[in-house]
């Protein structure tokens, strides 16, 4: 059974951020007197998801249980009276396989986990064997350098050369033929000073 | 110690000497540690201080996808992006050099903090080839 509520504050109150898609896949009960197949939950990844496997039981054998691009993830109580085949746990940010149970045998138990990881693998029992329990966590990293730039310049230059002196000179003599019209200073005019009283 | 963005002053000298062959020569990338000295001085690749981790060889990856041309008045080169696929890494700057022209010192590329990979990809976006962003640019 899945629900998802799109759109703004359009999910129930706190759950995930204001304004996020989500959805919720509940898987659970899934029993057969039998065997169970492979149980497969692959979720995109532009939204806040949330993955409950439970309860996945069989008196026969049960397949893979694989889930895939999930933001949340509990996988718990898959339990077989038979043999249980691998739990695998991809791309994940929180996630907690437990109570992964088999009477025969339990395949490998798998997370594989992104940034930011909380991984508890918990209760993994078998009356039989088990395969191998690993948490791989990964990291990854993208760089966005910049780039470096320089500036061309041009400089000035000094144009130089001789003088020519082979053009035709149009210097002239100085005119000194006018008439002058100088005058004597008139020195007779008649003077006008007082003497400064004491 | 620092890494500081530069593009280097002999790869300046050695345009003017036309010694890079940009579209013929093998340019590569090399990651370096926070203790790592590179600058505006630095003249060639080398070991000290370069990145040791899974997934890392000495000397980096080798660029591809390069583009030369120009842009208004400015000239600039870009690589495509680069990949450690699965590596345990943590760089704090790069340095490009000319693998066919003795390792000489390209671009100092310095990415401001410590980027962390563990098991992961680290991937060097380039940036957009083009007069205003790319990563080697002659204005």
């Amino acid at each position: 059974m899945a629900y998802q509520y799109t759109g703004w504050g359009s999910g129930p109150w706190s759950r995930s951020a204001w304004g996020s898609d989500t959805v919720e896949v509940d898987l659970v009960g899934v029993e057969a007197t039998g065997a169970i197949g492979d149980v497969t939950v692959v979720i995109g990844t532009s939204v806040n998801v949330t993955v409950y496997v439970d309860g996945v039981e069989a008196v026969g054998a049960i397949g893979d249980v694989t889930v895939v691009n999930s933001t949340t993830i509990s996988v718990t109580g898959i339990s077989a009276t038979g043999e249980l085949g691998n739990v695998y746990v991809s791309l994940a940010t929180i996630v907690y396989p437990s109570g992964v149970e088999g009477v025969g045998s339990v395949g490998n138990v798998t997370v594989v986990a992104g940034i930011r990881v909380v991984a508890a693998v918990t209760g993994v029992d078998a009356v039989g064997s088990i395969g191998n329990v690993t948490v791989i966590t990964f990291r990854s990293v993208t760089v966005l350098p910049s780039g470096v730039y320089a500036v061309g310049y041009i400089g000035q230059v000094q144009i130089w050369s001789f003088i020519n002196d082979n053009q035709t000179p149009n210097w002239q003599n100085v005119n000194d033929t006018e008439v002058s019209n100088w005058q004597a200073v008139n020195d007779i005019q008649t003077s006008n000073w007082q003497q400064v009283a004491a | 110690m620092a890494i500081t963005q530069a593009m280097p002053t002999s790869f300046k000298v050695e345009l003017f000497g036309g010694v890079h062959v940009f579209g013929t020569d093998t340019f590569k990338i090399a990651l370096y540690t926070s203790t790592a000295t590179l600058g505006a001085g630095t003249t060639v690749y080398a070991t000290t201080n370069e990145v040791v981790g899974t997934g890392y060889t000495a000397g980096g990856n080798t660029l591809t996808a390069e583009v030369t041309t120009s842009g208004g008045t400015t000239a600039f080169v870009d690589f495509g992006d680069t990949t450690w696929v699965s590596s345990t890494i943590t760089a704090r700057g790069a340095l490009i050099y000319n693998a066919s022209k003795s390792n000489k010192a390209v671009a100092v590329l310095d990415f401001g903090a410590d980027k962390v990979s563990s098991s992961g990809d680290f991937v060097i976006q380039m940036p957009t080839a083009d007069a205003t962003n790319a990563l080697i640019r002659i204005a």
